[in-house]
Formats: C-alpha cells, structure tokens, sequence
C-alpha cells in the first residue's frame, strides 16, 4: 500500500501543499480543513480495498504500480457513481471526467515525491512506500488508541 | 436491438446518459427533480448503456420506444442541500453498504477531515 500520511499534529494550516499541488496539476487536489485548535490536511486515500474502483461502472479506476488509485480518463464517463462510494468525497467532476490526487506520476517515474510532500515545511505529510503506509498507520492508530485508554478518555 | 428501460428499477444514476454518444439518452435536474429521457429516434442500437447500468435495469428489444421517468435528488442529511444524487441512488448505496449517512461531497471531506484530525484515520 501506498499513500500519504497526514499528521495533523504538525499542520500549521499554511496551505504550502495547496499551492504546490496547483502549480503541479492546474488544481489543487488537496484541501487543508480547520477545526478548532487543529489542522487536517486531506487528500485521496489511495485506500487499499478502493470503494471507488468497485463502484465505477466503465473500469476507469485502477491502481498503478505504486498503489495509486489512478483515473484513466479514456474510459471515464464523469457518472459520478465514484464519489457516491468515496468515504471522503474525494473525486471532483471537470466536465465529464472525474479527477483526483494521483500521487504525482511523473514525480515519482523520476524517483521524486509528490509534490505536496516535497513542499509541506512541518513534515505534515509523508510518503509512505509500497508496504510501508498501512504498518505505520495501523501502528500511529494502535499508539492513540493505547494513550487514549492509558489517560482514561473515552474511546469514540 | 434497441435499449428497453425497466424504470422501477432504474435508479437515476445516469451512467447510461453519460456513455450515449448519438444523445439518444439525456437528463435534466431541475427543482430537485431528475428527468432521464429515452428518445428512439437517435439510438443507433450498440447498447453500451446497457452494459454500464449498475442495476440491470437496461434488456435488448427489437422493438424500441421512446420513455422517460422522473426520480427525486437527495438532500445531504448533515447540511440539507440539494446534492447530484437521487434519493433511489442514496437508497441503493446504503443497501450495498457503501455508507450508513448519506452526506454531500462537502460534509464527507469536513467529517472525515475531523476523524483523521482525532487520528481515526
Ligand atoms: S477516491 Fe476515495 S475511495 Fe477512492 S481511493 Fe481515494 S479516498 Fe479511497
Ligand atoms: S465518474 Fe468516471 S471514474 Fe467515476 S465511476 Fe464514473 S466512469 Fe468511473
Ligand atoms: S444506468 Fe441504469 S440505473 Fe443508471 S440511469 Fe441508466 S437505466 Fe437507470
């Protein structure tokens, strides 16, 4: 599994990866939301079992060998049934085809990272490799969950 | 062979529209009503709508004419705005398990945004 990790522990909210994204892509791909007293960078998922993938009728959606969820826009039709099943409301339609966070492609075919990555000044998001993604946040999730019993809060 | 409709099982989701090259097919969202209309006259009978239904509501008929039904959009059920999706198409999602709420792209990314930010990512 691929992707990027957000910390939102360390998002100062300076949309520094908004603006890179743009200059990448004509749009940014990412959106930076903010809560009271905290910052979420968000972006696609890149999730290992894609809800998307299995809802799009033509085939479009499919992962690359980096694990990207990747549109092929010859075959999308712009239905929308891929934002109907994304937890996140990620895809966004330009026209008649859908578009999303592809990771970067031709970054990473140099060996760069994404573009958001490269620019976040606090370390806010990271890349993760094939394999290493879900690990380290399978672990960051287990950690929270083990403070949040350890300081009594209740679990949600 | 030309494309006949099931209505009653149709659930507005516009696939078949939006893969209709000779415009045989076409939609209209008006007052929180969709309209999807068939018109005969300009199907030229390669049923690619009826390969992409999601629903299996589209069989080949020799015989063709023209039909059309209507379907409520959904309203998001956080922020209650008029979304792109029709109340059938909300109904089938929650049947196949896609989510439990239904919200507008807008309040998907707000309320996940929230979950990762108190790392339930
Ligand atoms: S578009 Fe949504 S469902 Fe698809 S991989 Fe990205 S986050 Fe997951
Ligand atoms: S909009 Fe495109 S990618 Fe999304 S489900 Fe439809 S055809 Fe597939
Ligand atoms: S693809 Fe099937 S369910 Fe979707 S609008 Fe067409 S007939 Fe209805």
């Amino acid at each position: 599994m691929t992707g990027i990790l957000i910390d939102p522990g360390k998002c100062i909210a300076c949309r520094a990866c908004e603006v890179a994204c743009e200059r990448e892509h004509g749009r940014s791909f990412i959106t930076v939301f903010e809560f009271e007293g905290s910052a979420v960078p968000l972006n696609c998922r890149h999730c290992e079992k894609a809800p998307c993938i299995e809802a799009c009728p033509t085939g479009a959606l499919f992962r690359d060998k980096d694990g990207a969820v990747i549109v092929d826009i010859k075959k999308c039709i712009g239905c929308d049934m891929c934002l109907l099943a994304c937890p996140f409301g990620i895809p966004e339609m330009a026209g008649k085809i859908m578009v999303k966070c592809d990771l970067c492609p031709e970054r990473r075919a140099k060996g760069k990272l994404p573009l958001c990555v490269q620019t976040c000044p606090t370390g806010a998001l990271t890349y993760e490799e094939p394999n290493g993604f879900s690990v380290r946040r399978r672990k960051s999730y287990a950690e929270r969950i083990a403070l949040r019993r350890a300081h009594d809060v209740p679990q949600l | 062979m030309f494309p006949s409709f099931d209505w009653e099982k149709c659930i507005g989701c516009i696939a078949c529209v939006r893969t209709c090259m000779g415009g045989a097919l076409s939609y209209t969202d008006r007052e929180g009503i969709r309209t999807i209309t068939f018109e005969p006259g300009l199907c030229d009978g390669d049923l690619l709508c009826l390969k992409l239904c999601p629903v299996g509501a589209i069989k080949p008929s020799p015989k063709s004419s023209g039909s059309s039904a209507t379907f409520p959009l959904a309203r998001c059920e956080n922020c209650g705005k008029l979304t792109d999706f029709t109340v059938k198409e909300v109904e089938w999602g929650k049947e196949r398990g896609l989510f439990d709420v239904f919200l507008c792209p807008e309040c998907k990314r707000v309320e996940s945004a929230k979950r990762i930010g108190e790392g339930f990512e």
